[in-house]
């Protein structure tokens, strides 16, 4: 109990954050402008709590994500553990980060992603993808996400001092 | 003797006054000349009389009006609430007899088709903005299983990919993945949809004088159609019936372009859907074979 945004992050991940990126939030925001709930939940528990929330949260949610996709890899089940490990490392690496470079970081963390997401789902058949629709499915993505993560973050403040270690 | 007169002399203007009196009772005295003495005195005093009248009825007509106007704003508020109200109603009732006709034209297609089906609602949507799929509050304790028809009086949505015990997951029709039987119901010529058309093979089709293309993520594309076959833009897609999840002649899509080149086999006809994928809020399952048609 002594990391009390830790445990509302885990609680959103559990109960909120499928219901609303597969229920409510494409009902407001049309396909590529619903923020991933997902991503940016393990985004922020690896860079503000450390590796082992960051893995388990991606683990929760990987599982989750992948429930809810007629996807028939285990993509997110892939994707989200290692960003959880991704931002923690690069969080310890950079202990000195402020509101802008934590925002940059999270850009090239969407996009990495999304990226990766639209080359594995090419190469298993499940889309067909070429430089238009990755661009526009790209650019709206990583708009959203950013729009949205920065709000995030700049509402975290900074990292609990001893974290991510 | 001075006091007899003292007294009689006091009774005089008593007895005088009396007599006055007397004589101003009766109407028949009102024309004698003692009238016009009276006349001022009584002008005067129904003037009085007019104006506290007047400032009376005034002040009585100004307290009624307000204390009416103080109701009439309760009234008035009274009234809005109960506007409102009754619009709220009436929006309920619309959205009510709109749910009630399509879930009545949903029950026409379950009759029309004649095979097991279940209605089922959509919750939502895929959670990678990679896919067009829905959520469905159906699963296999409700018969569905996978690779399942699923239907809306309009036309087809999908297929079912996913399936577990209280939900099931639709992929459309236009998404990469799905393939269905179909024809074309003018001309009758059969091949198979399938979804997803990659976009460099859009290309060529810019340039060729022909209506733009939607974006190639809402487009299909309908193979193994003969290259002599009579297919036109505007040409409508049923399902053929040749795979037993979908009935014949539901609508699937509408023909927006046709390529024929000698040196293809086939011809290139794309297809956009003809349902609004997102407006989708109730579909019908098929979950089993057609029924045999009982004997008369």
């Amino acid at each position: 109990m002594r990391r009390p945004g830790l445990w509302l992050l885990a609680v959103f991940a559990l109960f909120f954050a499928v219901p609303l990126q597969v229920g409510l939030l494409p009902q407001i925001l049309p396909g590529p402008w619903t923020p991933h709930l997902g991503l940016l939940t393990v985004f922020l528990g690896g860079f503000l709590y450390g590796e082992a929330p960051g893995v388990a949260l991606g683990l929760l949610l990987g599982v989750l994500y992948d429930r809810f996709t007629v996807g028939d890899l285990g993509l997110h089940l892939l994707l989200l553990p290692v960003v959880g490990v991704g931002t923690a490392t690069v969080r310890r690496l950079v202990p000195e980060m402020d509101l802008v470079g934590r925002v940059a970081f999270l850009a090239l963390t969407v996009l990495l992603v999304e990226v990766a997401s639209a080359v594995l789902f090419d190469l298993t058949g499940q889309i067909l993808l070429d430089g238009s629709l990755l661009f526009r499915q790209l650019v709206p993505a990583v708009l959203v996400n950013v729009a949205f993560g920065a709000v995030l973050l700049a509402m975290a403040g900074r990292p609990r001092p001893g974290a991510a270690r | 003797m001075k006091v007899r007169r003292r007294r009689s002399a006091r009774w005089i203007p008593a007895v005088l006054i009396a007599a006055v009196g007397l004589f101003l009772l009766f109407p028949q005295t009102r024309n004698r000349p003692l009238s016009l003495v009276e006349a001022p005195f009584v002008w005067t005093a129904s003037q009085v009389t007019r104006i506290t009248r007047g400032a009376t009825d005034a002040v009585r007509g100004t307290w009624s009006n307000y204390a009416a106007l103080t109701g009439v704003r309760e009234k008035l508020a009274e009234v809005e609430g109960e506007r409102n109200h009754l619009l709220v109603a009436l929006s309920d009732s619309w959205e009510e007899a709109a749910r009630a006709d399509h879930l009545s034209r949903l029950l026409g297609l379950k009759k029309r088709v004649n095979r097991p089906a279940v209605a089922a609602r959509v919750l939502g949507t895929d959670s990678s903005h990679w896919f067009r799929a829905l959520l469905l509050d159906r699963g296999q304790f409700d018969g569905v299983a996978a690779g399942d028809g699923v239907l809306v009086p309009e036309g087809v949505v999908g297929r079912v990919a996913k399936v577990t015990h209280t939900t099931s997951q639709v992929l459309s029709v236009h998404n990469r993945g799905s393939v269905i039987p179909a024809r074309v119901q003018r001309s009758r010529h059969a091949g198979v949809l399938v979804g997803g058309v990659r976009p460099s093979a859009l290309e060529d089709l810019k340039d060729d004088g022909g209506e733009p293309l939607p974006p190639p993520e809402v487009l299909m594309e309908l193979k193994y159609v003969q290259r002599n076959a009579d297919v036109v833009a505007g040409d409508t897609v049923v399902t053929s019936g040749l795979e037993g999840h979908f009935p014949p002649g539901i609508p699937i899509g509408k023909v927006v372009r046709v390529v024929r080149s000698n040196a293809e086999t086939f011809l290139k006809v794309y297809v956009v859907p003809v349902l609004p994928f997102g407006a989708v809020e109730e579909v019908l399952v098929l979950t089993g074979e057609p029924r045999p048609v009982e004997e008369p």
